[in-house]
């Protein structure tokens, strides 16, 4: 269906090769993963296959590609645009009408289709992929595993045959990854399409998908499509969890320090009419790691905005200060952060200056703590980095360490940290675990959101479940998460 | 009936009201608009639309009847209503408020500001009723990109909005402070993403087939920009002959209405590239055709008797 | 952005120009002093206008804008809908004309005009302020946007931030004056002490239009928007303007030397 003949890729002319001498066939109906590291070629391979790569993202591509044996090397991706579907990983960004129906009907238009057969294509995917009841919704009120799979259905109206997906799970919790995986593999063995998508967590992937193309940092890429062989070629390339990722488990604390530092009593939370959290009582202790599990939409993180101090929810917070005492949270912002500070989801919304060396100073500043404190905090999180870069240059790991060391250097007693995991690969994961464990143990009490099951399991030892905003389950994490 | 028809219609409104002279129709016309935008109008907008235009044409049309008593020259006959005249000096100058109004003055003042609340209540008639986001949908082939880009901006604000919420939140977990001070630390990296999730999306748009040109017959790029050219003239033309003096308002009328037409063709033409289609949901029935043909000879019809040649308003002064 | 058949496109710029202007001025122009005459003007620019932005937007050269470009107008747009929603309800403090500004200055003359054209039609379309007076917002704010995009560029950051001041002051007056200029026949009506007089010669009515402005306190609200304005854009622009040259250069826009 496609192939690639000695396809090389360079950014700039004497650069690092991001794709050397690839050279490999997907067949029809295939259901391809390609894995590699963050900042490996693996977008960049998936972008060669449909003319992205050079036209769009610039840089210069050697070899061949064809498909179904047409040779269509160097081709603008408008020419491509019949033959293979892309998906970017944030679907909402890729959306550029009001509608469903005019959603799906932009790929045709721009191809030329003639209206009565748009008509009848849109019918068609939309049957398929079972979005025939939001046809004429707003796409704006759709929720992110809906919008997903408009976004698909748009990439395959014209009758596509091969799809490309970068990233594709990076955004979903466990239910929307399986009935995005389900979907995909409907597609590719009734369908007939050629599914490729690009990811880094293999974990969950490996046992579904019928062949494995590997890329590595210094370009080279390997194809597999022997199952078996599968794990074997994932852990050789370090893209496989640590199995020692149960040695970090957290002891549960003693019963001496019994006094929670934080505690919240009916706490409700209203967002937009509805209640997001609804009558949620938990106990934070010091040196403990608490998680909060739940899917997207649960609740999690209204819960954590309340609880760092967010005026509009009912209930009491309180916390235990230095003296022992158990008072309100503190209505003075300084105050405020010292006593809980909180890491939010997209933890670059936090770095607002044009350099690191500016936010750690910054952050001492406001911190009115010692020059270097906060660097001193980052180089322990995440070793060394170099402090001219831009914020938003650095590595999703390191932007969320640098966002952690600068909350971090408030001194605050509690942390909160909503869904740290996302976009985090193996290895920052891990480091990620580490850092939360040397932090509990020394004096910190944490509290974990997320929808990470495994990492739960492997960092917190006390956990409450949360489900459409309301604690389903509370208690030991091995119990609850079982 | 589809969007344009029902522009057409609210258009329609607007135009017959500017053309007639006398008041009573424009009385009739702004009821018929505020009719038309409650009742036909889409509910969820009702209260809205109220509100923004039929405040707005209600204060227009006191603010300018206020004027024409404020700012009066007082009158000696036909007076109206009898007011005391205040004068005073302000750098120089004479000012004269109030006085004795004249009816003349009055009623035009009534008819001019009934002539504007008829406008803005038939631009919010039609704009209740046919959402003008829906009007974007069926502009003309030559202005697609503009369109587009139009539809994008209308979808990304909203995300826009609550990322910059995000982002406000997120300083104050930091520590600062919210306010326009803190304008500049959020618009910075809302506008750092904003342009990273353009890219995004103009590369959706590319692997989606946007951007292939299909070649133009010469003959038609030509037609089409001579048509443009002289219809731009003609407005020119029809600018000055409306202005001055010496021409009959219908002369200038006319020259616009030819300019229209040429404007029309030429977008027409300049439209035919036949690269890509349209999904059109709802094809423009009978009795569209009806209504816009109606429309059409209503205004004909109206400019003809107002200001045709039979009853010329301004004779040709040597 | 590189226009095909650039004198063509330029010449038609101009003469839209030129024809949008007599639109916005014409009190100030009419000849004659039979009312029914000025109506038929004021209405028949109404009519006008749209299709004149519509002329417009072609002789910047929309046509020519590829996928990315559309993509940064888009976003840029809605940026500036959203900005203007901020700053909405308080008398003056129109946020809506530094981001104009801007992104004229930084990406050219027609992205500027796009930009304000777009940003006036799309927060009216997200506010549903949608009346008859939009299509005079759209081409006063897009010839600012436009007029943005042709200031000398020196290559000191500060000389850019003063020209770019210096204009906005300018453009807040000059926007400000077309807009009330619209205004004025609306409100003010032919002849007593603060209409215009048609068939009087152009000083005269200006003078009565000055003295409009200044009892309606016009030149007020021209102020506060000249302050929000410069005061937006002193915050905003060094950091602005770099963030835009580095996107001018990814989105394949050709700056102005």
């Amino acid at each position: 269906m496609i192939s690639l003949s000695q396809v090389s890729f360079r950014f700039q002319a004497g650069g690092r090769a991001a794709l050397k001498d690839v050279t490999l066939k997907y067949s029809a109906g295939e259901f391809a993963l390609i894995a590699g590291a963050t900042g490996a070629g693996k977008s960049t391979l998936l972008r060669a296959m449909n003319g992205l790569a050079p036209h769009f993202t610039g840089g210069n591509l050697t070899g061949s590609i064809a498909i179904d044996g047409r040779d269509l090397t160097g081709r603008e991706p408008h020419e491509f645009a019949h033959l293979v579907g892309y998906v970017n990983q944030l679907a909402e960004a890729s959306f550029v009408a009001d509608t469903v129906r005019e959603e799906l009907a932009f790929g045709m238009e721009q191809l030329g289709v003639a209206p009565a057969s748009m008509v009848a294509r849109i019918d068609k995917i939309a049957a398929a992929l079972d979005l025939t009841e939001v046809l004429d919704s707003p796409l704006d009120e759709l929720s992110g595993g809906f919008q997903q799979r408009v976004a698909i259905a748009g990439a395959l109206a014209a009758g596509q045959q091969i799809l490309l997906l970068d990233e594709p799970t990076s955004e979903l919790d466990q239910a929307g990854a399986e009935s995005l995986l389900a979907l995909l593999e409907n597609l590719a063995h009734r369908s007939g399409v050629t599914v490729i998508m690009a990811e880094h967590r293999v974990d969950r992937l490996i046992g579904r998908v019928d062949s494995l193309t590997v890329v590595d940092s210094s370009g080279e890429v390997s194809k597999h499509s022997d199952a078996e062989t599968f794990e074997a070629a994932a852990a050789s390339a370090g893209l496989m969890p640590a199995t020692a990722f149960q040695e970090l488990y957290i002891r549960p604390p003693k019963v001496a320090d019994s006094d929670p530092v934080l505690v919240a009593s009916g706490v409700s939370v209203n967002y937009n009419g509805s209640k997001a959290v609804e009558n949620l009582n938990l106990k934070i202790y010091k040196g403990t790691v608490t998680g909060v599990y739940g899917p997207n939409g649960s609740g999690k993180s209204s819960l954590l905005w309340a609880l760092q101090g967010e005026t509009n929810c009912e209930g009491s917070i309180e916390f235990r200060d230095d003296a022992g005492t158990l008072t309100h949270l503190s209505k003075n912002l300084k105050e405020r952060l010292r006593e809980v500070a909180m890491v939010p989801q997209s933890a670059s919304d936090l770095l607002l200056m044009h350099s690191v060396a500016e936010e750690l100073q910054d952050s001492d500043h406001f911190a009115a703590a010692t020059d270097g404190s906060t660097a001193s905090l980052l180089e322990k999180l995440v070793g060394k980095i170099d402090y001219s870069l831009h914020p938003r240059d650095l590595s999703s790991g390191q932007q969320l360490a640098l966002a952690l060391a600068i909350q971090l250097s408030k001194g605050s007693r509690v942390l909160l940290l909503d869904e740290p995991t996302r976009g985090l690969d193996y290895q920052a994961r891990n480091a990620l675990a580490q850092q939360i464990k040397t932090l509990a143990e020394s004096g910190h009490a944490i509290l974990v959101a997320s929808h990470d099951l495994e990492f739960l399991l492997g960092v917190t030892s006390s956990c409450i479940a949360l489900e459409n905003g309301m604690a389903i389950k509370a208690g030991p994490t091995a119990a609850v998460l079982a | 009936m589809t969007p344009v028809t029902w522009w057409s219609l609210g258009l329609t409104l607007a135009v017959l009201a500017s053309l007639v002279q006398t008041p009573q129709p424009l009385v009739f016309l702004v009821v018929l608009a505020f009719a038309g935008m409650v009742s036909l109008g889409q509910p969820r907008l009702r209260r809205s639309s109220v509100r923004i235009y039929g405040g707005t044409a209600l204060f227009v049309l006191v603010v300018r009847v206020a004027f024409r008593f404020v700012f009066n020259v007082p009158a000696t006959s036909q007076v109206a209503v009898s007011l005391p005249v205040i004068q005073f000096q302000i750098f120089a100058n004479q000012v004269t408020l109030l006085g004795p109004v004249s009816s003349p003055n009055l009623i035009a003042g009534v008819t001019d500001g009934l002539r504007l609340a008829a406008i803005i209540l038939a631009v919010g008639f039609a704009a209740s009723v046919a959402n003008p986001r829906s009007l974007i949908k069926s502009a003309p082939a030559v202005l697609y990109e503009f369109a587009t880009a139009t539809t994008i901006a209308l979808n990304v604000a909203p995300q826009l909005i609550s990322s910059l919420n995000r982002v406000r939140r997120a300083r104050v977990l930091r520590g600062g402070t919210s306010g326009l001070a803190s304008l500049r630390g959020v618009i910075i990296p809302v506008l750092e993403d904003t342009i990273q999730r353009s890219l995004d999306l103009a590369a959706s748009m590319d692997s989606r087939g946007f951007g292939r040109r299909g070649a133009m017959r010469l003959r038609v790029v030509y037609s089409a920009r001579a048509a443009a050219g002289i219809g731009v003239m003609l407005f020119g033309t029809a600018s000055y002959l409306l202005l001055a003096s010496a021409y009959s308002v219908f002369i200038g009328l006319l020259t616009f209405a030819l300019g229209l037409v040429c404007i029309a063709v030429s977008a027409r033409l300049a439209g035919m590239h036949r690269v890509r289609t349209r999904l059109i949901t709802a094809y423009p029935k009978a009795g569209d055709w009806l209504v816009r043909l109606l429309c059409l000879s209503l205004v004909l019809v109206t400019a003809v008797d107002n200001y045709g040649p039979a009853r010329q308003v301004l004779e040709w002064r040597p | 952005m590189k226009l095909a058949r650039p004198i063509l496109s330029k010449a038609l710029v101009a003469a839209v120009a030129v024809i949008s202007l007599t639109a916005f001025m014409w009190p100030l122009l009419v000849g004659s002093a039979v009312p029914d005459q000025s109506r038929v003007a004021q209405s028949t620019f109404m009519l006008l206008m749209p299709v004149l932005i519509g002329l417009m937007v072609v002789a910047v050269g929309s046509r020519e804008l590829n996928s990315r470009q559309i993509a940064v107008l888009g976003v840029f747009i809605a940026l500036n809908s959203v900005v203007r929603m901020l700053g909405a309800g308080t008398a003056g403090i129109e946020t809506i004309f530094f981001l104009i500004l801007i992104g004229g200055y930084a990406l050219g003359t027609s992205f500027g005009y796009l930009v304000g054209a777009g940003s006036l039609l799309v927060s009216a379309l997200l506010t549903g302020g949608f009346g008859p007076w939009l299509p005079f917002q759209m081409m006063a704010a897009g010839l600012l946007g436009f007029l943005a995009g042709a200031l000398p560029h020196p290559k000191k950051g500060w000389a850019q931030l003063s020209w770019l001041s210096a204009f906005s002051l300018v453009g807040a007056y000059l926007y400000g004056g077309l807009m009330t200029m619209w205004n004025w026949p609306y409100l003010a009506g032919a002849g007593g002490t603060l209409g215009y007089v048609p068939g009087a010669s152009v000083i005269e009515n200006l003078m009565r239009f000055v003295n409009f402005e200044l009892v309606t306190g016009g030149l007020l609200w021209d102020t506060g928007r000249a302050i929000t304005t410069l005061v937006l854009l002193w915050l905003t622009a060094p950091a602005l303007l770099t963030t835009l040259s580095r996107v001018a250069r990814r989105a394949g826009f050709e700056l102005p030397k």
